[in-house]
């Protein structure tokens, strides 16, 4: 499908890391061995970042000050605001990119096709505009901050969604979107006695590696049923229908949108 | 070291405040945010219809009672984002909470809308609400560099956590944490989804989903493996349960889970404030709910040593064993042993 619309797909950029489990920070000595691998090859690094603990914060802090050593210029995707305070600090030199999980527009597939409809009222489709990004306020913190770019998941645009208006390059994770997350991951308590299972914090064996679980809406009378969720470690996605995607590469470029980022498989 | 309290009535106010609540907290959802947005868009984290106050006249009544016995009242406008369309109706919503029903802060989490305030200066504290899911000391300078007063963390946060942001914090921000009620399995901040009763909470409405575990490997599961994995599941389903406190939502009206037992802890780190969750909730279950911790605090108070303090927490829960770790509590205790 993507190489239908846009042609042979020759990545010029790799997203390195994770943006949903702290567990997944890379060790320095992992990062800097794909960092170097993928400049050999003339590709640019975006490195991504989860939500963090203050002990998450130093190990991200290890990493930073490696990556602002290298003659490289690489993009930091923040998922914390805490992590776009230590860029702003102490990391001029690294580009921060607001990550998809501080895009806070509704992704629930059970009803978001449902509110998105023609017959929807207006007040219930507008909640699904990309947030408050055009707003003067959020424009200055994040111009105060130095973040030109942010990210989403892969949304319905409307034939009226032009992102080009914004102050901001808009980068898409193509096709998979992130439902929930949190902490308290299942599969990483494969492992553990019960009453360690389900901690936050909890120290894993990367089970989101082995396993996954799907999950279909039922129980229901509306159209959404049999809509699939998978659980992947920490995170639940959803991958939108055929139609939507096909839709949103057919009118990305018209519509401003900056970057598509392709993920074949599920995150993490 | 104060309690704060739930409400989504003005005839409920009176009984918190007689019975030990030292802070209030409500939201208000006016018919205007309705006939505008629809039921389905929701102007903080709860229901308009269950969690809300619905007039300025209530609001109005709740702030001058509790003003009268000197107790703060904020008011949610937590929302994980507001659009550009909605930002200037929840401006205006925020100013007349301010200026009609004189509140004391308002619990705020989009960062657009806290630049919004902080420009507006109406003259109420902002307190950043745990969907902003602050989980570290940098996070807190942020928001503090923007004019919150105070953090409300996260329930997913462990007590060693909160002792380190507490003492990197110092005394310019007030830390607020959850003690008792409705727990969270996801990152409610990073939760996009809707509690609307036409679906449900995602969560909760996990284990009436059609689901299978998948080997991403796509070899043959060896024997036991898919067992054990199954088994997991069906333990992560009790565990949302417990944590959602699906009983008193079936009608028990009992309090959920729980951080009693850590409240010497958490006044030994600083807190400044304990929140009781549950503004949908019954009276009756507010009532028991405030006792409670009301019990636990006095206890506090009066120094009693602190493992003292933690056995009695434990018998109000009835015994030990709805204080297992991992089920009805949000902290272990072990960890700060």
């Amino acid at each position: 499908m993507l190489e239908r619309v846009a042609g042979r797909i020759s990545p010029r950029r790799a997203y390195v890391g994770n943006e949903f489990c702290q567990s997944l920070i890379p060790a320095p000595e992992h990062l800097s061995r794909i960092c170097r691998t993928l400049w050999k090859s003339g590709v640019n690094i975006t490195f991504l970042t989860p939500p963090v603990t203050d002990e998450g914060l130093d190990r991200l802090r290890i990493l930073f000050t490696w990556l602002v050593r290298q003659k490289h210029a690489v993009e930091v995707v923040f998922n914390d605001w805490g992590t776009l305070e230590l860029l702003h600090q102490e990391f001029e030199k690294l580009d921060p990119v607001r990550g998809r999980l501080l895009n806070k527009i509704l992704r629930d597939p059970r009803v978001t096709p449902l509110y998105n409809s023609p017959t929807a009222p207006d007040g219930i489709r507008a909640a699904l505009q990309p947030g408050s990004l055009d707003t003067p306020f959020l424009r200055r913190l994040l111009s105060r901050y130095r973040v030109r770019s942010v990210e989403s998941d892969v949304l319905a645009l409307g034939p009226d969604a032009d992102f080009r208006r914004l102050s901001f390059a808009v980068s898409f994770y193509f096709p998979y979107g992130f439902v929930t997350t949190g902490r308290q991951c299942m599969m990483g308590s494969l492992r553990l006695k019960n009453g360690g299972r389900f901690q936050p914090g909890l120290s894993c064996q990367r089970e989101c590696r082995l396993y996954l679980t799907e999950h279909r809406f039922s129980g229901t009378t509306l159209e959404t049923k049999g809509t699939a969720f998978y659980q992947r470690g920490n995170t639940f996605f959803y991958c939108p229908p055929p139609d939507v995607l096909d839709s949103f590469l057919e009118r990305a470029e018209k519509n401003g949108v900056s970057r598509v980022v392709y993920e074949p498989g599920l995150p993490m | 070291m104060k309690i704060l309290a739930p409400l989504n009535s003005p005839e409920e106010t009176q009984m918190l405040l007689a019975n030990g609540a030292e802070e209030l907290y409500c939201g208000l959802v006016p018919e205007e945010w309705v006939a505008r947005n629809t039921g389905a868009v929701w102007l903080n984290r709860r229901s308009p219809a269950g969690g809300n106050l619905r007039s300025f006249f209530d609001l109005a009544r709740v702030v001058e009672e509790a003003h009268a016995w000197s107790v703060p009242v904020f008011v949610t406008l937590n929302a994980q984002g507001y659009t550009a369309g909605q930002l200037p109706q929840v401006l205006e919503l925020a100013r007349r909470y301010v200026e009609e029903a004189r509140i004391d802060a308002l619990i705020v989490s989009d960062p657009a809308l806290i630049v919004a305030l902080a420009e507006e200066s109406l003259g109420c504290a902002l307190h950043l609400s745990s969907i902003a899911a602050s989980l570290n000391a940098r996070a807190i300078r942020f928001f503090r560099s923007l004019g919150i007063r105070r953090v409300i963390l996260p329930r997913s946060v462990t007590l060693e956590e909160i002792r380190q942001m507490a003492c990197s914090a110092g005394p310019e921000v007030e830390l607020e944490v959850f003690i008792l009620n409705d727990g969270c399995i996801f990152e409610e901040g990073n939760c996009l989804t809707t509690h609307h009763h036409s679906v449900g909470a995602f969560c909760t409405g996990l284990a009436r989903m059609d689901s299978r575990p998948v080997k991403i490997s796509g070899s043959p599961w060896l024997p036991g493996e898919k067992e054990s994995v199954d088994a997991l599941l069906e333990e992560f389903h009790q565990r949302i349960n417990m944590l959602t406190n699906a009983d008193a939502t079936q009608g028990k009206g009992l309090p959920g889970p729980c951080g009693l037992c850590a409240i010497p802890f958490l006044q030994r780190a600083g807190i400044s404030s304990l929140k009781i969750v549950g503004r949908e909730a019954s009276a009756l279950r507010k009532l028991m709910s405030l006792k409670l911790v009301r019990a636990v605090v006095d206890q506090v108070r009066r120094e009693i040593p602190e493992a003292a303090v933690q056995h009695y927490a434990q018998s109000l829960r009835g015994g030990a064993s709805p204080c297992v770790p991992g089920r009805m509590c949000y902290y272990e205790l072990g960890e700060t042993a």
